[in-house]
């Protein structure tokens, strides 16, 4: 089985065949791809892969090699991953944070400086501020044990006085109303 | 991540469109604290209640902060009184009535279910004193609801049961007359009552239930109401004050299924949650639509959504049929747990849009009987004049048990007659148990003998399945 030994992530202006153009590379090097998170910011082009490089692989050719293949104005960067890296999960509960309402100056900085402060780890982040109303949701990582009610509090005061709702509610709430199976989590 | 638009969908139920959870029941079975000691008795009711759900109330409130899902009700329901009780006399199951009372105002919920007897064949000893000391539990207590099974598809209906009850009805309301009659509200008369009903005042932990259970009703009636109203203007020529002309029938009862299905699946979560964290079995998530006076909270509405402007003219059985239907639907498919009434409620005083409709005419006793053959539950929350006749109300429950009796289905009766007030005169319970008129009810007791012959209408064919 392949490990990962690498991650590069990749930013350009959008245009047809990115990905398509960064699997040929990586097939003409004999480097595996083992995971893909990729997304559009305002006609931005960003994808992060996780990869499996093989011994002898110069991994800093490899990247620029990705960064051609992206287009002229594309900028690419790697991490290559110690052992540390792999056990990063610490066995919490997973949370959304949504923040819907008005895009108020500093708002999501101090939102994920609440988040912070009390411990959670952002997994997945998405926000968007359109004609002045923002829209964020994020997937945060509590550690067991956590005080939910002390960080729902400290984010609703975060809120209070604006028009904005922020709400923190656990992630097996928006599985089950989304999704078709049903995960059995109690009796 | 889960995609941003599902998201949006779910928080858009929470925020605009009132997604809750109904009400938690937790069901106890009492019947190892038989005892024929009546102080022995109410000891061990009381111990058993306090130990079974002394955690439900705190677990309702981590469970609303860690989903964001408001519970709205948290109710007890308790084995057949009459079968925990059996032997005692009236005065002794008054006395547990109180019992029940206090401890589930320990408990910190506002009603505990389950004083009650099953009589569709026959009347016990056990059962004959219950129904005595109905009226003295009823009204004595603030908690304390009470049942009455009086019919079903296998028995048919105890006639004799129901012309008793029909009486027992009027004793209560008018021993409670400086409350209009309130008492009676807490009593229900069902043919073919599921063991595991979650909604008051019938509730109740019957047979086949294990020690203790979490039942669930899901969300009200609102987040089906908003979501019609936001199909309906998604497609409007003008705004949504007007369906376009490709707005069917069936794109309406997709929409319900679709809610349906989210509701029921926010109610099997959060009851699992909840049956987990007090280490017991869950039950079932029951999908009725169970409105409230507030507006935005009423199955009138939602017919409103559907088309139908004056609840209880022409059209309106069909269109509760197909909500019906449809809800049922979306949450079976949501759920393996379904159970309980699972059905559309039509309770006048507690849904203002039905009560306005009773006020202004539209809606009629007759027709809210015609409703009650295609959905859940029956004549519910209907207040009658306090004249109204033992023999009248035999009659209204007699009719409303051979609905149940002949489509297998459960009916029930939850008639308030309002001592010294007529037709059209108004009468407010307050608080969940809402408001409206005085229905207007044909009274021909002087010369109808029929419910009055007594004895047991047969089962129906539909019984004999085997």
């Amino acid at each position: 089985m392949n490990a990962p030994t690498h991650i590069v992530t990749v930013l350009t202006p959008d245009r047809r065949g990115i990905i398509n153009a960064l699997l040929e590379t990586l097939g003409e090097a004999g480097v595996v791809h083992l995971a893909i998170s990729q997304t559009v910011v305002r006609g931005a082009f960003t994808i992060a892969l996780v990869l499996a490089v093989p011994d002898g692989t110069d991994a800093a050719a490899l990247r620029d090699a990705l960064a051609a293949a992206a287009g002229e104005r594309a900028s690419a960067s790697l991490l290559a991953l110690g052992a540390a890296d792999a056990a990063s999960d610490a066995g919490g509960e997973s949370y959304l944070l949504t923040a819907l309402g008005a895009a108020d100056s500093g708002i999501v900085r101090e939102l994920t400086r609440l988040v912070s402060e009390h411990g959670g780890n952002f997994s997945d982040f998405s926000s968007q501020s359109v004609d002045g109303s923002l829209q964020l949701i994020a997937e945060v990582e509590l550690a067991p044990g956590h005080a939910l009610a002390e960080l729902q509090a400290a984010l609703a005061g975060a809120a209070e006085g604006r028009t904005l709702t922020v709400r923190l509610q656990h992630q097996r709430l928006f599985a089950a109303t989304n999704e078709v199976a049903f995960r059995r989590t109690g009796s | 991540m889960i995609r941003t638009d599902a998201v949006l969908d779910t928080l858009r139920m929470l925020q605009e469109e009132k997604l809750d959870v109904r009400t938690a029941t937790i069901g106890i079975d009492l019947n190892a604290c038989s005892a024929p000691d009546i102080d022995v008795l109410k000891a061990r009711v009381r111990e058993r209640i306090l130990d079974v759900a002394g955690g439900f109330v705190d677990a309702t409130g981590r469970l609303e902060g860690e989903y964001g899902i408001p519970i709205v009700n948290r109710r007890i329901a308790v084995s057949p009184i009459a079968n925990v009780a059996a032997g005692h006399s009236p005065d002794a199951l008054v006395e547990l009535a109180h019992t029940l009372d206090t401890a589930a105002g320990e408990i910190g919920v506002d009603l505990i279910g389950g004083f009650g007897a099953h009589v569709q064949k026959a009347t016990t000893a056990a059962a004959d004193a219950l129904i005595d000391a109905l009226p003295e539990a009823l009204s004595s207590t603030s908690r304390v609801c009470g049942y009455l099974e009086v019919a079903s598809t296998r028995t048919g209906i105890n006639m004799d049961a129901v012309n008793r009850i029909a009486r027992t009805i009027l004793d209560i309301a008018h021993r409670d007359a400086d409350n209009a009659g309130f008492a009676a509200a807490k009593l229900v008369v069902f043919a073919n009552l599921p063991d595991d009903n979650p909604f008051m005042a019938g509730a109740t932990h019957g047979r086949g239930e294990g020690d203790s259970t979490i039942n669930i009703g899901v969300s009200g009636p609102g987040v089906v109401q908003r979501a019609l109203e936001r199909l309906r203007a998604s497609v409007g020529e003008d705004g949504g004050a007007t369906p376009a002309s490709h707005l069917t029938l069936t794109d309406i009862a997709e929409e319900i299924k679709l809610t349906a299905f989210r509701i029921t699946r926010v109610g099997e979560l959060m009851g699992r949650e909840l049956a987990a964290s007090l280490d017991i079995d869950f039950g079932i998530v029951d999908l009725s639509l169970a409105p409230t006076p507030a507006v935005g909270d009423s199955i009138g509405e939602i017919l409103q959504a559907m088309g139908i402007v004056r609840v209880g003219a022409p059209g309106s059985t069909a269109a509760i049929a197909m909500l019906n239907d449809a809800v049922k639907k979306g949450g079976a498919f949501a759920s393996s747990s379904v159970g309980g009434l699972s059905g559309a409620f039509i309770p006048v005083m507690e849904d203002a849009t039905l009560a306005a409709a009773a006020e202004a005419g539209w809606l009629t006793s007759e027709k809210l009987e015609a409703m009650t053959s295609v959905c859940s539950v029956g004549l519910d929350m209907l207040p009658v004049p306090g004249a109204t006749s033992a023999t009248t109300l035999a009659g209204m429950i007699a009719d409303e048990m051979a609905i149940g009796m002949i489509n297998g289905k459960t009916t029930a009766t939850r008639i308030v007659p309002v001592p010294g007030r007529t037709a059209g005169e108004h009468v407010s319970f307050g608080g969940l148990f809402g408001a409206s008129i005085v229905m207007a009810v044909k009274d021909s007791s002087e010369d109808d003998t029929f419910a009055a012959l007594g004895g047991r209408i047969p089962a129906p064919l539909q019984g004999l399945r085997n």
